[in-house]
């Protein structure tokens, strides 16, 4: 008898923990509406920009898509946190507002991270989406859009 | 007679076609100006002393100077010159660089206020000066 009222103790407990979870965290805000992104701003060839849109800008953009399991703690808070990290890093949404030198240093990274060593997307979020996985033809072409969009920008 | 106005027609053409041409600018052409990168003498001493370890071609610090080799630079795309030179000034003031770990093994190494200054400033102007040329 006693045994069971502990249990019940313990589920009470847990449960009301998980309850009280859900209102703890922070979602970085989905916003539709993005003047200066680069798709809006600059001329990115069809297959890159869905390359992009795929794989990239659920961390990457303001135009977070957030499947339902993001919204149930523990794993929203790891969501949100992975979500906020990348826009603080590169932010399409925001990037005619970056100054020149910026938008080298970002062109830089991304052919290093995406194209030469492969460590973008990260695994983990590639797992659960599957449309971000990138095929090796696919990261060349984001290596070639780089490459010319950069001689644009800053000749060869 | 005819010799003479001949030769004095034949000097003014010479003339004229010769002011028609300039002495190119010391500078040379724009091609040259973009690929060079000057390092000044203390930028040098600073980035030898506290930035050498990893980042050079013979480093053992493999991860190090696969992200930035210093002897390199000079022979990147432009695009990608600029985009080392801006990550040396955010990492060198967000102070993500020099490591901390390795500061701690090697205390002499440690930038100064004035040596902070020094290698953003001279890394921030090299990028701005190199986009400013296409």
């Amino acid at each position: 008898m006693k045994n069971t009222t502990n249990l019940r103790w313990l589920w009470g407990v847990l449960i009301a923990a998980f309850i009280v979870m859900q209102f703890i965290g922070n979602r970085p805000e989905t916003k539709k509406d993005n003047p200066a992104d680069l798709l809006a701003t600059a001329k990115v060839p069809a297959d890159v920009s869905t390359i992009l849109r795929n794989s990239c800008y659920d961390c990457h953009s303001n135009e977070t898509v957030y499947p339902w399991y993001a919204h149930v703690a523990p794993v929203s808070w790891l969501v949100n946190h992975d979500v906020s990290e990348g826009r603080e890093e590169l932010n399409f949404s925001e990037w005619d507002n970056l100054k020149l030198t910026k938008k080298a240093k970002m062109l830089d990274k991304i052919s290093e991270e995406v194209v030469e060593e492969g460590d973008m997307p990260m695994a983990i979020y590639v797992v659960l989406h599957k449309k971000a996985k990138l095929s090796d033809a696919d990261r060349k072409k984001i290596g070639e859009w780089v490459d010319v969009y950069a001689e644009q920008l800053f000749g060869k | 007679m005819k010799q003479i106005i001949s030769s004095i027609l034949f000097l003014f053409a010479a003339f004229l076609l010769m002011s028609f041409y300039r002495v190119p600018s010391t500078d040379g052409n724009a091609s040259d100006v973009k690929k060079k990168l000057e390092v000044p003498a203390d930028v040098n001493q600073v980035i030898q002393r506290s930035c050498y370890d990893c980042h050079y071609t013979k480093s053992k610090n493999l991860k190090g100077k696969k992200k930035l080799d210093f002897d390199k630079l000079a022979k990147l795309k432009t695009y990608k010159l600029v985009g080392k030179l801006q990550d040396i000034a955010d990492a060198v003031t967000d102070e993500d660089m020099p490591p901390a770990k390795f500061l701690a093994r090697h205390p002499e190494k440690v930038l100064s206020l004035q040596e902070k200054d020094l290698l953003t400033n001279w890394a921030s102007e090299a990028a701005e000066k190199l986009t400013a040329i296409k």
